[in-house]
C-alpha cells in the first residue's frame, strides 16, 4: 500500500493539531487529531477490505503472439483484466515487457477499468532487437481508491516469456537455375570401383579379374562366377576458399551473402569432421588472405576452423593502398605495408602512455592480412595457395558474382590444381532487398547471373552452384511466371 | 484542488458550526464561521476540519458545554460528508464517528485521569500510528507480497 499526496497532508494536519494540544495545552485539539486520525484509519481499513476483495475478484490474462522470434521481428502481447464483481476501486493495468525490448505503440499499453467496470483489453506489438531468452513480467495491477489517499501495487496473472534468435540463413535454397539439390555438403562420390571396405556391387565375372574378387557365395547362388566390388577409397581432401570481401554484405543483417555462404562452409567443415576427412581453410580479404589453414583431420583443426567461419565478417575496403604518399598530416603516417605497421606497434607497445594504447588496435588491425595482394586477391590466393597442397584435393569456393573475371580466372587456376571444383556463388540480385525496382529487372539480373553461373559449369571439372534465400528466389520465378501467363494465354 | 464534491452532511455541519459560532460569540464568531464554510467548500475536508477545530479551540473559554458538543458534532458532520459521496456510506459514517467518539473520548477520560496532556498525545498519536501500519502489513501479507526471509 503506497500513500498520496492527500494521506500525506491529512497525517501533517493531524500531528500539527496535536502538537497545538501540547503546544496550548489545549485539549480540544488533541479531539480534532483524533478525529482525522479516526477518519484516516477507517478509510485505510476500508481500502484495504476492498483490495483484497478485488484481487480475488480480478483474473488478469497476458499471451503473446509468438514464443519465438528473430532479432528486430515484432510480436503482439494482448493482455486483458476482467473482474468477477465490480469493484469500488479504480483499477490500473500496466504490462511489463523486458528492458531490451521496444515498445512499439506505447500509448496502447496501458489501460484502466474505472469503478464499476468489469473488463479491458488492450493488444501492444514489442519489437526485439537483441538476441536471448527475456520474459514478460506479471502485469502490475495498480488499485486507487476514489478518494486519492491509498494505492496499491500488486503483479498479477503469468509471466510470459519468449526466445530471440539471431537472424540467420533460412530456407536455404543451393541449386542450379532455381531447382533446388538435395545432396548433403561435403559429400562427395568418386565413381570408381576399386580396393575398399564398403561393398558396392555384385556383377558377373569377366575375364582380367582376380581370383580374389570372386564373391563365391554369389557364385554358388547364381550358378555363374560372380565378383563382388568395393567403393574405391580416395585420400581426398576438400580446401575450402572463402570470399568475406565487401561486396559480400550485400543483404538484412544476419541474412547477408556471407551468411549464407558460411552456412554452407560450416556444412563442409561438419561433413569433413564425421568423416575424419582432411580440410583447409583460405579465406579472402579486400586486401589479401586473412586466413591459411593447411589439410589436417584433428578435432581441434576442425575446431579452428569452424571458429574462424563463424567469426568471420566481411573486410572493408582499406585505402591504406590507395594514400598518396606525398599527403602529409595524419593521413600521410599511415603504415603504407604489414612490416611498417608491425614496427609501429612495436613501437606503441613500448609507450605507456594513452597515446599509445589509444593507437594500438589500429595498428595491430592491420597485422590481420596474412598476406597482402594488390588486385584479384581470390585469384592469387587460389593461385598461391592450392598449389602447396599434395594429394586429391577437392576445391570449395564460396564467393558470389561481383568479380566476375576474376572468379572464372580462380576458378581455372584451382582446376588446374584439385580433382574437382565446387563454386557456391551467391547471386546478388538475390539478396539486394531494396535495389530491386521491379520483378522484370530482378528476372534479367538472376538470368544474367544464370549465364555466368552457366559459363563456369561448361568448365571440365567444375560445377557451379547457386545459394540464396529460397524464398526470394521463388518469389521471383513465380511473379515471371505470372507475368508471362497472360501474354502466352492471348497468343 | 477540491477533489470530492460537496455533500449535502458536509454543507450541514459546516452550517451548524458557523451559526454556532455566530450565536456564541457575535462578529468574530460570524467571521470565523464564514471563513470556515468557504473553505469547506472550496478545499479538502481536512483543511476544514482542522481550521474549525482551531476555531473551536479558541472560542472554547467562551462557550458552554452544550455549544461545545453542537460545534464538535458539527465538525464531525464535515469530517464524514465526503462519505456520501462513496460506497457503504451508512458503514464509513457510523464507523467512523464511533472510532473519532472513541479516540476523542478515550483521550479525554485518560487526560482527567492522568491529568498529564503529554500522555495523552502520545497515546492517541502512538494507537493511530500501529494500527495503521498494522492495517498496512495485513494487506501486504494477504496480497502475498512479504517475502518469506527465514
Amino acid at each position: 500500500m503506497e500513500v498520496t499526496r492527500r494521506y500525506e497532508v491529512g497525517v501533517v494536519l493531524g500531528c500539527l493539531l496535536a502538537g497545538g494540544a501540547l503546544l496550548f495545552d489545549q485539549l480540544l485539539l488533541l479531539v480534532g487529531a483524533a478525529g482525522i486520525g479516526a477518519s484516516l484509519l477507517v478509510r485505510q481499513y476500508r481500502f484495504t477490505r476492498d483490495v483484497l476483495a478485488t484481487a480475488d475478484a480480478l483474473t488478469v490474462t497476458q499471451s503473446m503472439s509468438q514464443r519465438r522470434v528473430a532479432t528486430d521481428e515484432d510480436t503482439s502481447v494482448a493482455v486483458s483484466a476482467t473482474l468477477s464483481e465490480p469493484s469500488p476501486l479504480a483499477v490500473a493495468v500496466e504490462p511489463r515487457p523486458p528492458m531490451t525490448a521496444t515498445e512499439r505503440d506505447p500509448e496502447n499499453q496501458s489501460f484502466t477499468l474505472a469503478a464499476g467496470e468489469r473488463d479491458a483489453t488492450t493488444t501492444f506489438s514489442l519489437r526485439w532487437p537483441v538476441a536471448g531468452k527475456f520474459e514478460c513480467e506479471p502485469p502490475t495491477v495498480t488499485l486507487t481508491d476514489p478518494a486519492g489517499l491509498f494505492r496499491s501495487a500488486v503483479p498479477m496473472g503469468d509471466a510470459e516469456s519468449v526466445t530471440v534468435a539471431p537472424r540467420r540463413p533460412r530456407a536455404l535454397h543451393v541449386g542450379m537455375g532455381g531447382e533446388s539439390m538435395s545432396t548433403a555438403f561435403g559429400e562427395h562420390k568418386t565413381g570408381d570401383r576399386g580396393v575398399g571396405l564398403d561393398p558396392a556391387e555384385i556383377r558377373q565375372y569377366v575375364p582380367g579379374d582376380t581370383m580374389r574378387q570372386i564373391d563365391w557365395k554369389a557364385t554358388a547362388r547364381m550358378n555363374t562366377p560372380h565378383v563382388r566390388e568395393f567403393d574405391a577409397e580416395t585420400d581426398l581432401s576438400t580446401a575450402l576458399v572463402v570470399d568475406h570481401r565487401s561486396s559480400m554484405t550485400t543483404g538484412i543483417e544476419g541474412e547477408t551473402k556471407l551468411d549464407y555462404l558460411r552456412h554452407v562452409a560450416l556444412a563442409y567443415a561438419d561433413n569433413a569432421r564425421t568423416n575424419t576427412e582432411p580440410l583447409s581453410l583460405y579465406t579472402v580479404g579486400d586486401a589479401g588472405v586473412t586466413t591459411t589453414r593447411q589439410p589436417d583431420a584433428s578435432a581441434r583443426h576442425y575446431t579452428d576452423i569452424e571458429t574462424r567461419l563463424h567469426d568471420l565478417v566481411s573486410t572493408a575496403v582499406e585505402n591504406t593502398t590507395e594514400t598518396d604518399p606525398t599527403t602529409n598530416g595524419p593521413s600521410g603516417a599511415r603504415a603504407q605495408t604489414p612490416r611498417e605497421a608491425r614496427e609501429m606497434a612495436t613501437h606503441l607497445r613500448s609507450e605507456d602512455s594513452a597515446f599509445g594504447r589509444t593507437l594500438l588496435p589500429y595498428v595491430v588491425e592491420s597485422e590481420r592480412y596474412v598476406q597482402r595482394i594488390e588486385g584479384d586477391p581470390l585469384y592469387k590466393t587460389v593461385r598461391t595457395y592450392l598449389g602447396g597442397v599434395r594429394g586429391s584435393v577437392m576445391t570449395v569456393i564460396l564467393t558470389d558474382d561481383t568479380h566476375r573475371m576474376e572468379v572464372r580466372e580462380a576458378v581455372r587456376a584451382a582446376r588446374r590444381r584439385s580433382e574437382h571444383v565446387l563454386v557456391f556463388l551467391a547471386p546478388t540480385v538475390l539478396f539486394e532487398r531494396g535495389g530491386v525496382g521491379t520483378v522484370e529487372s530482378a528476372y534479367e539480373g538472376y538470368v544474367d547471373f544464370e549465364e555466368f553461373r552457366r559459363d563456369l559449369t561448361r568448365i571440365d571439372g567444375v560445377t557451379a552452384l547457386e545459394i540464396a534465400p529460397a524464398d526470394r528466389i521463388e518469389a521471383i520465378l513465380a511473379e515471371t511466371r505470372r507475368a508471362k501467363e497472360p501474354a502466352a494465354g492471348g497468343r | 484542488m477540491r477533489r470530492e464534491r460537496p455533500t449535502w452532511l458536509g454543507g450541514v455541519g459546516a452550517l451548524l458550526v458557523a451559526v454556532g459560532c455566530t450565536v456564541a460569540t457575535g462578529l468574530p464568531g460570524f467571521i470565523a464561521g464564514t471563513v470556515l464554510f468557504v473553505l469547506w467548500y472550496t478545499v479538502p475536508t481536512l483543511y476544514t476540519v482542522a481550521f474549525g477545530q482551531l476555531v473551536v479551540a479558541a472560542l472554547a473559554d467562551d462557550i458552554g458545554v452544550a455549544f461545545l458538543v453542537l460545534l464538535e458534532l458539527g465538525l464531525l458532520a464535515v469530517l464524514v460528508g465526503p462519505s456520501l459521496r462513496q460506497d457503504r456510506p451508512g458503514w464509513r459514517i457510523g464507523v467512523t464517528s464511533v472510532v473519532a467518539a472513541l479516540f476523542g473520548g478515550g483521550a479525554l477520560a485518560v487526560y482527567r485521569w492522568s491529568g498529564r496532556l503529554p500522555l495523552v498525545v502520545g497515546g492517541v498519536v502512538l494507537v493511530v500510528a500501529v494500527i495503521s501500519y498494522g492495517l498496512h502489513r495485513y494487506e501486504r501479507v494477504a496480497l502475498g507480497l512479504v517475502e518469506d526471509n527465514i
